[in-house]
């Protein structure tokens, strides 16, 4: 689906906003601070708020034409918006909310079941609470769950992590591939966190002082120039997506495939893997620039089990720290200092040794057999075969 | 215990007050709706007409009743001369008087009520594809209800209750617009209606607690349910 905001200018009180840009890649990220317009973003493109000008589009439907006077209602735009406070209803159940669309549904956009939400973001056990007695990662499954059952044809998620912790951020991050996945829809996600981001996509659009000032892919970004300040310590991840190749039992080290020809170990840490994974499972995996350490040579009786030979590509510095781009069959960023750079006569088109400790990737999310892909079609057959809902 | 006089006054009492709750519910709702959630031309002249008999002497609002719908009155004549329509000095004046000035107690609650609720939640009704219709009676109205029915029951009370309007507009007319305060009031007056009096007023006061106790109830759970 291709996402188009085209000469966009919208005013709220005193702020001026401006978006012009496009994106058609399933998962896309919205970043920038605080405050910035991202929600605002949002806001038009559901139909909650009107733009001053410009036209916005959704493929090749028309959603908003200020100058030619067409503007179609939020309510029959067929966007699912999960709100950053979500906004369940208090007054009704898990399961009320979550079927809340169920009448304004047309039977032949069915495509998402009650069957598989609940099972998908593992809300069964809470059908019969209220939204108050939840916690903040629970209402964030259910405010997922619920955009999902209006069978939307795109879901926006607004700061999707903002109240909940670190280990259900993760958790998070997993429930929403698994989604994207299994149902092939496209998703926007706003965060304010570039590390969450990049662990869902590397498509983003970037929202500074209420203007689109980027869009595309992130490292292409930070590399061209254009943001070199978007890579920054402890707020930026290396993320590749992996194949399974085998489980090594005596070290207990699992071997993933990269871009088909770059073999990684890596271990189980996060306990997202285990040896029963199908040879061929696509796993999502993250890297921290400050966890890869830099070699000119190949090191023996090392602890090391990843050292992977690779060219700089590029030497970054900005502000906060100085980033190298290495490619080793794929690209990686490395944090490094000026010491470095000395020590080593770091200079681009320099051969180069990555080492990387098996624990030190993390697992991110493993498409297992329930997120098996499936189109849209097949979805809504399955859907209609099965007449009514069986969960009551 | 009651003699067959008191019995009919407590029961006409109850059944005004029951009716014209009933009909001062729906037009409660929609005034507070719009007061709290629309803006339009007039609306501090709509708030302040509704709020009249809450501060104007209940004699001067039933004054008001009689020269507008009066037999002689501006509507009333209107009424009388075309369809033979006679709202004074009976039931339905009683039920008229009853309504306009438990109006604005109940008004005032239902506007309040609709005021607590997040208007967020019809941005998240919208996006699940409900009209404005259907947010209202699937979101707005059932998370205001408790501070509705906290509003019928003090309406219940104040007609309950209700004295000056409906002696200046229903008039004093025994076993036709006699209710407990009227009957009080003329018993009072006459020697020997010691325990008549005073029974209906233990009476009185045992209804009216009892409402408060529920509006107060009501009340609490309101900013609970929104929560």
């Amino acid at each position: 689906m291709i996402i188009r905001f085209e000469s966009v200018e919208h005013k709220l009180e005193n702020n001026h906003f401006s978006y012009d840009f496009q994106t058609d890649s399933p998962i896309t990220g919205v970043f920038g601070p605080s405050g910035a317009g991202k929600t605002t973003l949002f806001n038009l493109l559901s139909g909650v708020d009107t733009p001053k000008k410009g036209k916005i589009k959704l493929d090749s439907e028309v959603l908003v034409d200020i100058e030619q006077d067409h503007i179609i209602q939020g309510k029959n735009r067929n966007i699912g918006y999960v709100f950053q406070e979500n906004y369940l209803f208090p007054h009704l159940s898990v399961k009320k909310n979550l079927l809340y669309s169920k009448p304004y549904i047309k039977s032949k956009t069915q495509y998402i079941s009650f069957e598989d939400i609940v099972s998908l973001l593992d809300i069964v056990p809470l059908l019969n609470k209220k939204p108050r007695q939840l916690s903040g990662g629970e209402r964030q499954r259910v405010a997922i769950g619920r955009a999902l059952l209006s069978q939307p044809r795109l879901l926006l998620l607004d700061e999707p992590f903002s109240n909940v912790d670190c280990s259900k951020r993760k958790q998070i991050i997993s429930y929403l591939l698994r989604i994207n996945n299994h149902f092939q829809i496209p998703m926007v996600i706003i965060s304010h966190h570039l590390e969450d981001i990049l662990k869902l996509t590397r498509k983003i659009v970037i929202i500074e002082n209420g203007k689109s000032t980027a869009s595309g892919d992130a490292f292409t970004i930070i590399k061209n120039g254009e943001k070199p300040e978007l890579v920054r310590p402890k707020k930026f991840q290396n993320t590749f997506e992996v194949t399974f190749k085998s489980f090594n039992q005596t070290e207990n080290i699992y071997n993933l495939i990269l871009n088909q020809i770059v073999e990684i170990k890596v271990s189980n840490h996060s306990r997202l893997l285990n040896k029963d994974i199908k040879q061929g499972t696509r796993i999502q995996l993250s890297l921290r620039p400050i966890d890869v350490a830099l070699s000119l040579e190949k090191q023996k009786g090392t602890t090391i089990q990843n050292q992977l030979k690779g060219v700089v590509k590029q030497i970054i510095h900005n502000y906060e720290a100085i980033f190298c781009v290495v490619n080793c069959g794929f690209e990686l960023f490395v944090e490094i200092s000026q010491g470095i750079i000395n020590n080593l006569y770091l200079h681009e088109g320099q051969e180069i040794y990555c080492q990387i400790k098996a624990n030190d990737f993390d697992v991110v999310h493993v498409y297992d057999e329930i997120g098996t892909r499936k189109n849209k079609t097949e979805l809504i057959q399955k859907y209609s075969e099965s007449t009514e809902l069986t969960i009551n | 215990m009651f003699s067959s006089e008191e019995i009919s006054v407590i029961f006409l009492t109850l059944k005004v007050a029951l009716t014209s709750t009933l009909l001062t519910l729906p037009l409660a709702v929609w005034l507070g709706w719009i007061l709290a959630r629309k803006n339009f031309a007039g609306k501090f002249l709509v708030e302040g007409l509704v709020n009249i008999p809450l501060v104007a002497p209940p004699v001067v609002t039933g004054y008001l009743l009689l020269i507008i719908l009066g037999k002689n009155g501006i509507i009333g004549h209107w009424l009388y001369e075309t369809i033979g329509i006679k709202l004074a000095f009976n039931f339905a004046a009683l039920i008229i008087a009853s309504v306009v000035v438990s109006l604005p107690l109940a008004v005032r609650n239902t506007k309040s009520a609709f005021e607590l609720v997040d208007p967020n939640y019809e941005k998240a009704s919208s996006s699940l594809g409900a009209s404005k219709t259907s947010t209202f009676f699937r979101v707005y109205l059932p998370l205001a209800f408790p501070g509705i029915l906290s509003g019928a029951v003090l309406a219940f009370a104040r007609s309950l209750g209700e004295f000056g309007a409906t002696i200046s507009f229903a008039g004093n007319i025994l076993g036709k617009t006699q209710t407990i305060a009227l009957n009080v009031y003329s018993n009072m007056q006459i020697p020997g209606k010691e325990m008549q009096v005073t029974r209906l007023v233990i009476i009185s006061v045992i209804i009216s607690l009892l409402a408060i106790i529920a509006s107060e109830y009501l009340n609490k759970k309101k900013k609970y349910f929104v929560r």
